[in-house]
């Protein structure tokens, strides 16, 4: 797997084109992903889905970076956008300092290799037709590998991700999820990426599977100095996970820490609401100081002007300025960033 | 709201099952989805039911239902309500008791509710049904005793203006526009408020919530979550919740019942479970769990998987996961067995966990 490592060494270099906003942290270190979206990423008929709606985000060589944020928020479509399996309608994606979005499609595939994802549901991404040779070594016959090699490759990726050898010729059905989320971290790991999305890769599997599946993930990183973009809803993983964490609101991020700061003092109402809403097994038994946030989620369709969470924020500065001017993420320094007008102070 | 044991002791149950076993008859042998499983539930408590998928949560709550279909089957045990059994009940006694005194939450609102009545319509119905105890059987002589008393009936406009109450209590804004959508034009938390608001209408003495929130976002959990506790206090109905979040148990339940291939492997109050879990696969689960922003707490896997409904292994399911397991444990079956007031454990080696209970 020595060509994993050497592949990655390829530095992050230019960035020179990116945005105003992502020099102070964006420029100082390598980094193999930096993405920003403008306007609208997802054009409907219509209306418009605001999907993902001018997001910035910068994903570090070796690091992982937790997405979190509720259901429809935008958080798989910023992870296909940046992968180009959509499209996005405007804004800029680069990798390694290299913008991808306009790149043609024979480039773009090469590209690809070091690009990879794996899906939410380990039971609809797996075609039930085909062996786990077929699964894990798709990948690999199309970018090019021999077909006399792809078995052997494929039996190494299984020991890799812990299954039997003799699974080989199985079908999905006849595994448990947590063997079919192995099956398709096999499967991502085949043409040894550089940068991995992982999209709610343990939401579907039970918790003693689930911390099976999380383990294998961080040896994996270590083992091949992989770099992950972590998409859950689930914030115990996420902070378990990841080294920086990014909230996702409304197809917004609303803020954006290191895991510990984030954990330590939520600064935007809807992280702290996020935080205190997750029942734990620390925080047994007492009712707690639980914020309730009323209401649900407005739709990405036509999202309300101004602060996306104006009718869902309960910090009493909220005011006029919050529900005519959209926030803009401030950088507060030390790696924290946060679209609140009561936090920025700039009510 | 911990139940003082004084009471808890001395009370009746109101829920009190006996080595109930439910079996599903299908090609590949009979799945033993709830085997040998007993439990008391007592007046105003609320017990958690936790285990991997497929462990046989649901079809405990649906065998007390009387829920359980085709290929499956109650094939033993007792299930007292209130004293009186319900296995042996006929589907129309049964029928009488559902929404009233006994009512359940399913985990999937979509799939329960009716994709083409608006909810107002679904609610009411429901309080009319009840209202009208058996009487909406259908048949000959439901219809005569209908003629002849229609008394009984609660009317449409008294129907419809309790059902908007109830809304209101369970939080939804403006019930009354709501009661004309229909329930794909709600959010899942909505929805989930519609089952509950269904469930309440009759007052239920004992309500089975099977993963009431596991489809909920957890700011919307956190809503629903308040909403039963509060109706709880409130009625002093007791609860059955079934989850595989640990976190939501924490919360919400004075009991716990942990459950692996179909039967009870622990059972303790709360805080006893929590602090001193004595079967290897509750302190397994409990070690796989990360603490929620603490990076330094390493989750620990259990093994291997959940062995297959129809192809148990032979004495202990565990003992193909356990680390402790010996040959006696792949041999013989263990009992589940009280070891202090309240706690349960079927394990052969629970002397060896106690130690083990503190670091996992
Ligand atoms: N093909 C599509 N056409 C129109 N709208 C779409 C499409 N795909 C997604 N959306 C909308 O875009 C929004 C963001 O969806 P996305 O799948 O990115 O959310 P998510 O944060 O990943 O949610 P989840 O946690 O449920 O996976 C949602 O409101 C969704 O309804
Ligand atoms: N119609 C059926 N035919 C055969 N087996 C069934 C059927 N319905 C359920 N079972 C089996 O009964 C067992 C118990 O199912 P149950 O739904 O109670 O699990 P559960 O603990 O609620 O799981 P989950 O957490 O996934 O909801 C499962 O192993 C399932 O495969
Ligand atoms: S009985 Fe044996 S195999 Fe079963 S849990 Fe106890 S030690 Fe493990
Ligand atoms: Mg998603
Ligand atoms: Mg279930």
């Amino acid at each position: 797997m020595a060509e994993a490592q050497a592949a990655v060494s390829a530095r992050g270099g230019g960035g020179g084109g990116a945005p105003a906003a992502l020099e102070r942290g964006g420029l100082k270190a390598d980094f193999p992903l930096l993405a920003h979206f403008g306007e609208r990423l997802f054009g409907k008929k219509v209306r418009h889905v605001h999907a993902v709606d001018g997001v910035d985000l910068t994903v570090y060589r070796g690091e992982t970076v937790g997405l979190v944020g509720e259901s429809g928020c935008g958080k798989s479509t910023l992870a296909r956008s940046v992968l180009r399996l959509y499209q996005p309608t405007a804004g800029s994606v680069k990798f390694e300092g290299r913008e991808i979005l306009n790149l043609p499609p024979a480039e773009m595939r090469r590209l690809r290799k070091d690009m990879q994802i794996i899906f939410q549901d380990p039971f609809a991404s797996l075609n039930p037709r085909q062996t786990v040779e077929q699964i894990v070594g798709l990948p690999l016959r199309i970018q090019g590998v021999p077909k006399h090699e792809i078995r052997g490759r494929v039996l190494e990726l299984l020991e890799i991700v812990g299954l039997p050898p003799g699974h080989i010729d199985r079908f999905p059905h006849q595994f448990s999820g947590g063997q079919r989320q192995r099956i398709g971290i096999a499967r991502a790991l085949a043409v040894r990426p550089k940068f991995v999305v992982a999209d709610e890769p343990v939401s579907a599997l039970d918790v003693s599977i689930q911390a099976q599946i999380i383990n294998l993930l961080e040896r994996l990183q270590e083992e091949f100095g992989l770099t992950y973009l972590f998409i859950t809803h689930d914030l115990s993983v996420v902070s378990y996970v990841s080294d920086r964490i990014a909230v996702m609101y409304l197809g917004r991020i609303v803020e954006w820490a290191k895991t510990e700061d984030l954990f330590a003092e939520p600064l935007h109402p809807y992280t702290q609401a996020l935080l205190s809403a997750i029942p734990t097994v620390e925080r047994r038994g007492r009712r707690r100081e639980r914020i309730i946030l009323q209401g649900s989620p407005p739709t990405p369709i036509d999202p309300p002007g101004g602060c996306r969470f104006y009718e869902r924020c309960f910090l009493k500065e909220k005011n006029e300025t919050c529900r005519l001017v959209d926030p803009e993420l401030v950088d507060l320094g030390n790696g924290r960033k946060v679209a609140c007008h009561a936090v920025a102070g700039t009510l | 709201m911990l139940p003082d044991t004084e009471r808890t002791i001395n009370a009746e149950p109101i829920l009190d099952v006996r080595n109930l076993r439910t079996h599903f008859f299908t090609d590949r042998g009979v799945v033993k989805a709830v085997d040998g499983v007993s439990f008391q539930l007592y007046p105003g408590e609320t017990v958690g039911v936790v285990g991997e998928s497929g462990c046989g949560k649901s079809m405990t709550a649906a065998s007390i239902m009387r829920l359980v279909s085709h290929p499956g089957r109650i094939v033993g045990g007792e299930i007292l309500f209130m004293g009186e059994d319900l296995v042996r009940k006929s589907e129309r006694e049964m029928r009488r008791l559902r929404g009233n005194q006994l009512a359940m939450i399913f985990q999937d609102p979509l799939t329960t509710l009716n994709p083409v009545l608006k909810v107002g319509r679904q609610i009411t119905e429901s309080i009319r049904v009840h209202a009208g105890d058996d009487r909406e059987d259908g048949g000959f002589f439901g219809w005569l005793r209908r003629l002849l008393d229609p008394s009984g009936r609660i009317s449409r406009k008294e129907a419809w203006d309790r059902a908007v109450d109830l809304l209101r209590q369970v939080g939804i804004p403006a019930p009354d526009e709501r009661m004309r959508a229909y329930p794909h034009e709600m959010s899942g938390g909505m929805r989930q408020r519609v089952m509950i608001a269904i469930a309440l209408a009759c007052n239920p003495v004992l309500l089975l919530a099977d993963e009431p929130t596991t489809a909920l976002d957890v700011t919307i959990q956190a809503q629903i979550l308040e909403l039963m506790q509060d109706i709880k206090e409130k009625r002093g109905t007791s609860i059955l919740l079934i989850t595989h979040d640990f976190g939501v148990v924490s919360e919400f339940c004075d009991r716990v019942i942990v459950m692996y291939a179909g039967k009870i492997v622990e059972q303790a109050p709360l805080d006893e479970l929590l602090d001193n879990p004595r079967h290897p696969y509750t302190q397994g689960l409990l070690a796989s769990i990360p603490r929620l922003g603490d990076k330094s707490h390493k989750v620990r896997p259990i093994k291997g998987i959940v062995p297959e409904l129809h192809d148990l292994p032979p004495g202990c399911s565990f003992s193909t996961r356990c680390p402790l397991a010996d040959e006696y444990c792949g041999r013989v079956e263990p009992e589940l067995e009280e070891i202090a007031p309240g706690h349960l454990v079927a394990c052969h080696k629970v002397d060896a966990t106690a130690a083990g209970a503190k670091g996992a």
